[in-house]
């Protein structure tokens, strides 16, 4: 599992580079929320575009902690990209007015897609491309909200397990209070993904890379990680698979939208 | 005579665009020196075609497969394409010279496993024939996973193959720094040597659809040693010295071709395959 970095750092900032131009866009813009994915996609898409034409919009909400607003004003003036402070709080509240609820997921939720409502928003006003921001680890396990943070037009770490994301961070010069923090979604006070997960990412890639990657026999994962672990691991990347695939459409014609008319991401561009 | 390696990107379905690169790379190669050139697999049209390889397909006539002819004036090239024939569809590459078409190669061993898909959208070639060039002398045309197959290289061999030409499209992958890319080199390292044979591997760079190809083209010598090695990753033009003086020095030092049994090899053959 341990990547090159400095190999992984030029191919997604050629990555960054090429779809961009081809899309016909100068710009990225993306979610910062002072953590490690958000921050290690920042520093490759200045890296790729230049601080100019990299915007950061950081989207705190009231319950958000505070340092995660520091963290990511630090990592702006680090960088000197452009940036967007804009605190969601009234937007979601307003509506919870009218809804109320105490559910801690449906409140997260809401105020994961009001996010991806503001940058595809900053996105059409700037003429930037959504950059995504979910890693592997997340995005096998289903953590994160569809339409959501999953929400992106493209993304250079979506096949870097947690871990690899860190050894990328560390690689590009991520300062190490951002390095060391514990992953959170900061959607409710105290929330840590783990704790929600229920296993350390440490342990939760090397189950992962072995049956994703390796394709080991679930048996012998089991064996070596525990079985009550690895079924755990198996359940919710089955249970959330939908949150990786566009909608299911149900087949009339002899030729459907992907299924079978099918083309490449980058046709004609 | 030199040789060159036009490590290029081309841009999925747009072939004007990609034609407008070879006609620019042609010229490039020229002014180094350069007396032949080879271009990636699908380098006219891009590799993640799916439901556009019948839109993007050529054949003997069409404007675009006029226009490649063309450019072979400025230089002979080999370059990789979707040929047409009686409503078939191959993934092809092509020998072009002094304003023809001479050498049609169609890829025998469509991946159709992991993110590969080509069995789907193309038909299987046939064959590996070599052809005879007054400069390259007697040529053998691989395409990417033909290569992979030590069986297709063994082919040329039996018939005394002086060049093997591999057009590739191989995405980067792997742990730590991608050992996909390293793995066309060991290849060509093994097949150099043992068949004493030149090897030009042409892969491409770029991305489509997500996937970003390797690049790592290079040149073996019948020796086995490196030539030339382009860079990882990105666009790149490279040239290797190729002399037939050289594959007489090789096959003296190690006489494979001579003492190679393939009445055995065939023998053998026929019994596994139930065919005696």
């Amino acid at each position: 599992m341990k990547i090159d970095a400095e190999k992984i750092e030029k191919f997604a900032v050629q990555f960054l580079r090429t779809e961009l131009s081809r899309i016909g866009m100068k710009r990225g813009v993306l979610g910062l929320s002072g953590g490690l994915d958000s921050t290690t996609v920042l520093y490759l898409l200045t890296r790729a575009v230049g601080p100019d034409n990299s915007v950061a919009v950081i989207m705190p909400h009231r319950v958000s902690s505070p340092s995660s607003v520091e963290d990511a004003m630090m990592v702006v003036k680090t960088l000197g990209v452009r940036h967007y402070l804009i605190d969601i709080t009234p937007m979601v509240e307003a509506y919870f007015e009218k809804m109320p609820t105490d559910d801690k997921i449906l409140r997260g939720n809401k105020m994961a897609r009001e996010r991806m409502s503001i940058l595809y928003d900053i996105s059409a006003r700037e003429r930037a491309l959504v950059i995504g921001t979910s890693n592997k680890s997340e995005i096998l396990l289903g953590y994160g909200t569809i339409f959501g943070d999953l929400a992106s037009a493209i993304n250079p770490i979506g096949d870097l397990y947690k871990t690899q994301v860190r050894a990328l961070a560390r690689h590009l010069g991520v300062p190490e209070k951002i390095l060391r923090k514990k992953p959170s979604a900061d959607l409710w006070a105290g929330q840590t993904d783990e704790g929600e997960l229920g296993i350390t990412y440490e342990e939760a890639d090397k189950i992962l890379y072995e049956l994703v990657d390796l394709r080991k026999p679930r048996e012998e994962v089991e064996e070596k990680y525990g079985r009550e672990k690895v079924r755990g691991i198996v359940e919710k990347m089955f249970k959330h698979h939908f949150k990786r695939l566009p909608p299911q459409i149900l087949k009339i014609s002899t030729r459907t939208v992907g299924r079978d008319f099918l083309y490449s991401r980058d046709v004609l561009t | 005579m030199k040789i060159a390696i036009a490590q290029m990107a081309p841009a999925v379905g747009k072939v004007e665009e990609n034609l407008g690169r070879h006609l620019e790379l042609l010229e490039k190669a020229k002014g180094q020196g350069a007396e032949a050139v080879v271009f990636p697999e699908l380098a006219l049209t891009g590799y993640e075609l799916y439901d556009l390889v019948p839109d993007v397909a050529i054949k003997e006539g069409h404007p675009l497969m006029e226009k490649l002819k063309e450019a072979s004036k400025i230089l002979p090239f080999f370059t990789g394409f979707v040929l047409e024939e009686r409503d078939l569809f191959f993934n092809a590459a092509g020998f072009f010279r002094d304003g023809n078409l001479v050498h049609i190669h169609r890829k025998v061993f469509l991946p159709n496993y992991s993110m590969f898909e080509e069995k789907r959208f193309f038909a299987e070639g046939e064959n590996f024939r070599t052809f005879e060039d007054p400069d390259l002398g007697r040529v053998g045309i691989l395409i990417c996973y033909d290569y992979l197959h030590p069986s297709s290289s063994y082919v040329y061999f039996l018939q005394q193959a002086d060049l093997l030409v591999v057009l590739s499209a191989s995405p980067a992958r792997g742990y730590p720094d991608f050992p996909s890319i390293r793995m066309w080199e060991n290849m060509s390292k093994v097949v150099s040597k043992h068949f004493t044979v030149y090897v030009a591997y042409a892969n491409r760079v770029g991305f489509d659809g997500g996937m970003g190809f390797g690049g790592g083209s290079h040149a073996y010598s019948p020796t086995g040693q490196v030539l030339v090695r382009l860079k990882d990753l990105e666009e790149d033009l490279g040239t290797f010295e190729y002399r037939r003086e050289e594959l007489r020095r090789a096959r003296i030092l190690f006489p494979a071709y001579r003492d190679e049994r393939p009445r055995v090899i065939y023998r053998e053959i026929r019994r596994i395959l139930n065919e005696d």
